[in-house]
């Protein structure tokens, strides 16, 4: 990788400063997706030494830093408590332990990946972004926004309401991306659906979501009605990992399998 | 730009490029245990320690190390001696390219949880690639180390 200066800043309003004033500045978070591309970086600005890297608890939620790695997000007690442990499961699916010792939540959810393992499980939880400038926005929001988004993530927090939760990555080999992800929650009677790497980037199925509410206690018949519904409600496509086709059958599936899931059925 | 850092519990102070991965600066300094492989974060053979932690050296950039503990398997010599003994005994290795890589993990899980079994000996070992072996004899290493000897 090549870099022509690495700033390493002591403030977030220098971090913010440099960010503005170079157009083609980079923040550096852990840097694995970084150091993948090819193209020279003119300014790399190293948020390490911000304070970012710790996760606290309140009552209502759990706050977790943009440097905290994806390892010490799944390692953490009160985040194994979420959904049953099913967001811990979802990342200690990611590469290796080493891997997952560098690579941090910032960079997970600012790279917007389509193929991300990070971004579904998230989805189905009540998660807040937190910048240095811009307004706290839903995670469902910021993945709706287009263009580009020049600001600092400086922490997410989850609402650490109990739920019922599954997550279901669906890969060619372990250490492979997916071919398609999808993971479910029940939290007060909603329902959260999400289906991410369809090859593109993760959504909620919101109109199956609204459907589902609406019945008080859903048979099978209905959930896997759902899981049909979902693949007519969302976009599904194709690339070299796998045909539109696969992916539908993929998608009805494991929908239908988290719903029966999180209603004990 | 000069970095300091500890390397093996010795400080030292090196030059490093401002884009240069640890691996590639670890080898350009003549520590050669590290290995590259992939260059791409998928198959552990770069593995080193920092700050106690595995990590990926092809993955992390140098300029982060200032100030931070790095170990690699000329620093553990007791620790791998022990290591290198299970493997033995199991037959676990055989070209040995994979070798420095697994033993720093081992260590760092046997540190994080010294009763580890089997499952999680396999899920700590995940994203280190083995092309000689079937992974099951160093399974059975791992468990002989982390059992102090006894598979
Ligand atoms: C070989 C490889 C395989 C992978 N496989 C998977 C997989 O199977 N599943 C999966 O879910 N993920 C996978 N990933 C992605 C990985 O999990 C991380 O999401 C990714 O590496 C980004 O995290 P990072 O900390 O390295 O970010 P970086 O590389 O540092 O940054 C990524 C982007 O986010 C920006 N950024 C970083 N931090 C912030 C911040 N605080 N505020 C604003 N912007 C920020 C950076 O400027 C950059 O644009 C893989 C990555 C690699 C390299
Ligand atoms: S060389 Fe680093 S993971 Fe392969
Ligand atoms: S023993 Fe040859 S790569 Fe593992």
């Amino acid at each position: 990788m090549h870099v022509e200066a690495y700033h390493k800043v002591s403030t977030l309003e220098e971090a913010y400063e440099l960010l503005q004033t170079h157009d083609s500045a980079v923040l550096l978070g852990g840097g694995a997706w970084i150091r993948t591309g090819s193209k020279p970086i003119e300014h790399l600005i190293d948020l390490k030494e911000l304070g970012l890297n710790t996760i606290t608890e309140t009552d209502q939620s759990i706050i977790i830093g943009a440097m905290v790695s994806l390892r010490d997000m799944e390692t953490h007690q009160g985040i194994k408590q979420l959904g049953g442990g099913f967001l811990s499961e979802a990342l200690s699916q990611i590469l290796g332990v080493a891997f997952r010792n560098t690579a941090t939540i910032g960079g997970s959810v600012m790279g917007k990946y389509s193929f991300s393992d990070v971004l579904t499980p998230l989805l189905v939880l009540d998660v807040s972004l937190h910048f240095y400038h811009a307004k706290t926005m839903s995670l469902a929001s910021f993945l709706s926004q287009r263009g580009r988004f020049r600001d600092i993530l400086t922490a997410i927090s989850i609402d650490k309401t109990p739920c019922k939760a599954m997550f279901k990555k669906v890969s060619n080999t372990t250490l492979d991306f997916s071919i398609v992800n999808v993971a479910v929650s029940l939290v007060k009677g909603r329902h959260k659906i999400a289906v991410g790497a369809r090859p593109s980037i993760a959504v909620l199925a919101e109109s199956v979501m609204r459907w589902l509410d609406t019945i008080e206690k859903p048979s099978e018949m209905i959930l896997e009605e759902a899981g049909e519904r979902v693949v007519a409600d969302i976009k599904l496509g194709s690339n070299q990992r796998a045909k539109e086709a696969y992916r539908q059958q993929l998608v009805k599936t494991y929908v239908t399998r988290g719903l029966k899931e999180v209603h004990g059925l | 730009m000069k970095i300091t850092f500890m390397l093996n519990d010795r400080k030292v102070t090196w030059d490093a490029l401002p884009g240069e991965s640890l691996l590639d600066f670890l080898r350009r300094h003549h520590v050669v245990s590290v290995k590259k492989g992939c260059d791409g974060s998928t198959c552990g053979v770069c593995t080193v320690l920092m700050n106690h932690k595995p990590v990926l050296a092809c993955t992390v950039l140098a300029m982060r190390c200032t100030g931070e503990h790095i170990h690699t398997v000329e620093g553990l010599a007791d620790e791998v001696e022990k290591i290198s003994e299970a493997f033995g005994i199991e037959g676990a290795d055989q070209c040995g390219f994979c070798n420095p890589g697994i033993a720093l993990s081992l260590y760092a899980l046997k540190r994080e949880n010294s009763n580890a079994e089997a499952s999680e000996i396999r899920q700590y070992l995940e994203g280190h690639l083995c092309r000689c072996s079937g992974y099951q004899a160093q399974v059975k290493a791992a468990l002989r180390y982390i059992g102090g000897g006894q598979s």
